[in-house]
């Protein structure tokens, strides 16, 4: 495998750790962190999410990654599963979204 | 009507089909809790009206249906996908929890009929009353005449199952073909809808479902209560203390997919596709494909699907229509002036 896309994956491992703890610690979700599959969606059906905790979300994902998320549309379209968190966190560090 | 035009119908507007590959059971008497219960891996404790999505498992943790539990009042609507009437009727009674269960087969009293699209809800208004415009997702509606009408859409868009009476059946639809016209209401096939599921990430049983795997390589352990025993459990438990191995990932792909066939990392065999679909709305192929699980992960470019280039992503990869229409603020007739973003993601596209 090369270096480029094991560091990636490395990394990107390691942030979905990270959203994942933010989910339990700070979500209440209550399940393991390997239990919260990467593609489960937030709300509704999925992890159980409402609107009061889509806002509470945002404040501990910009707390953990330290960046703003000012963009509503971008918001919106991260906030679907924990995966697409993960994207967002990767493109607000201004890393690649896709790895080579 | 071509594939592609049912599709468009359920992304941009109307779209309706006669759903008889869901199956519904009334589930009543004394042991209806218990029996659910002990047979659905999902957490049942439901409000009236309230629905909870599930999955069914074998003994053996492999799914055998995808089904959604609804309370009416004190008895329960099974609905499901996968596993004929009969089929479903004989395993409840094979795992009944206590000798009084009363199951009752809709399919010989009921029909179902399926309405979807960005627009669906304005239209079921027309048919069945305002009250529809208010329902909260994974709920149901008590109507006129014995109709029930369920709001449980797998496409994504606004998404509603009718459980019609046959005694009422000519009059609902009749309203529904009547009305339907003034939205551009279209007839679907399942292909059309599943087409849908998947762009959309909804677990389709025809499709992925279809290949013996558990909640675990499926990702769907959030249909899985974590404090509960259930049919299917102990296998569960066991398939993930002996490690899980793969994990169904969303590709991208420039060019035809044929089902299972191989997913290449720098020439290595690292998954399989398990369903497929091209999606004109991305301009490429929509992959389910059972990966290694430490490669199944969105962003991972350079992957190679019978000779088309290939990528991992998060899904769902369509912007839905339905996220942005709000039946406060927009209808049918204003669709064109309201400014809706496109239906593709950055990211995805």
């Amino acid at each position: 495998m090369n270096p480029a896309l094991m560091a990636y994956l490395e990394h990107r491992t390691r942030l979905l750790s990270r959203v994942r703890r933010v989910l339990i610690e700070d979500l209440h979700v209550q399940r393991e962190p390997d239990a919260i599959d990467p593609d489960a969606p937030l709300f509704g059906t999925g992890l159980g999410l409402d609107s009061v905790d889509a806002v509470e979300l945002i404040v501990c994902l910009e707390t953990e990654f330290a960046f703003r998320l000012d963009d509503a549309a971008l918001a919106r379209s991260s906030m679907r599963t924990v995966n697409s968190l993960v994207d967002l966190v990767l493109r607000k560090q201004g890393g690649a979204y896709v790895a080579a | 009507m071509s594939l592609r035009d049912e599709v468009d119908a359920i992304r941009l507007g109307t779209a309706w089909c006669e759903a008889s590959h869901v199956v519904v059971l009334r589930v009543s008497g004394a042991a209806a809790f218990a029996t659910l219960d002990r047979v659905c891996p999902a957490a049942l404790s439901l409000q009236d009206t309230q629905l909870r999505p599930t999955v069914l498992l074998r003994e053996d943790g492999t799914v055998f249906a995808d089904a959604t539990v609804a309370r009416d009042d004190e008895r329960y609507l099974l609905l499901a996908e996968g596993p004929t009437a009969a089929e479903l009727e004989s395993w409840l009674r094979q795992h009944a929890v206590g000798s009084d269960l009363e199951l009752e087969r809709l399919d010989h009293s009921h029909q179902v009929l399926s309405l979807h699209g960005p627009w669906a809800w304005e239209l079921l208004a027309a048919v069945l009353g305002p009250d529809v415009i208010g329902m909260p997702y994974l709920s149901f509606l008590r109507c006129e005449g014995g109709t029930l009408c369920v709001r449980a859409g797998k496409t994504g868009e606004y998404g509603y199952e009718l459980l019609v009476p046959n005694a009422e059946l000519e009059a609902v639809r009749g309203e529904l073909l009547e009305h339907g016209p003034r939205w551009n209401l279209a007839k679907v096939s399942l292909e059309a809808l599943d087409h849908c599921a998947l762009e959309n990430w909804f677990f389709t049983i025809r499709r992925e479902g279809a290949f013996g795997l558990t909640p675990l390589e499926l990702g769907l352990q959030w249909r899985l209560s974590p404090a509960k025993d259930f049919v299917g459990a102990a296998a569960v438990r066991a398939r993930k203390a002996s490690g899980v191995k793969t994990r169904l990932t969303c590709v991208l792909v420039e060019g035809e997919v044929s089902e299972g066939a191989a997913v290449l990392l720098e020439g290595k065999e690292i998954g399989k596709v398990l369903s497929a679909v091209p999606s004109h709305t991305l301009g490429r192929w929509v992959a389910a494909a059972s990966l290694e699980l430490s490669l199944a992960m969105p962003g991972i470019l350079g992957l190679t699907v019978d000779g088309h280039a290939a990528r991992t992503t998060s899904p769902p990869v369509i912007n839905n229509r339905s996220l942005h229409v709000s039946p406060q603020r927009h209808t049918w007739a204003d669709r064109e002036s309201a400014q809706f973003p496109p239906l593709t993601l950055g990211a995805a596209g």
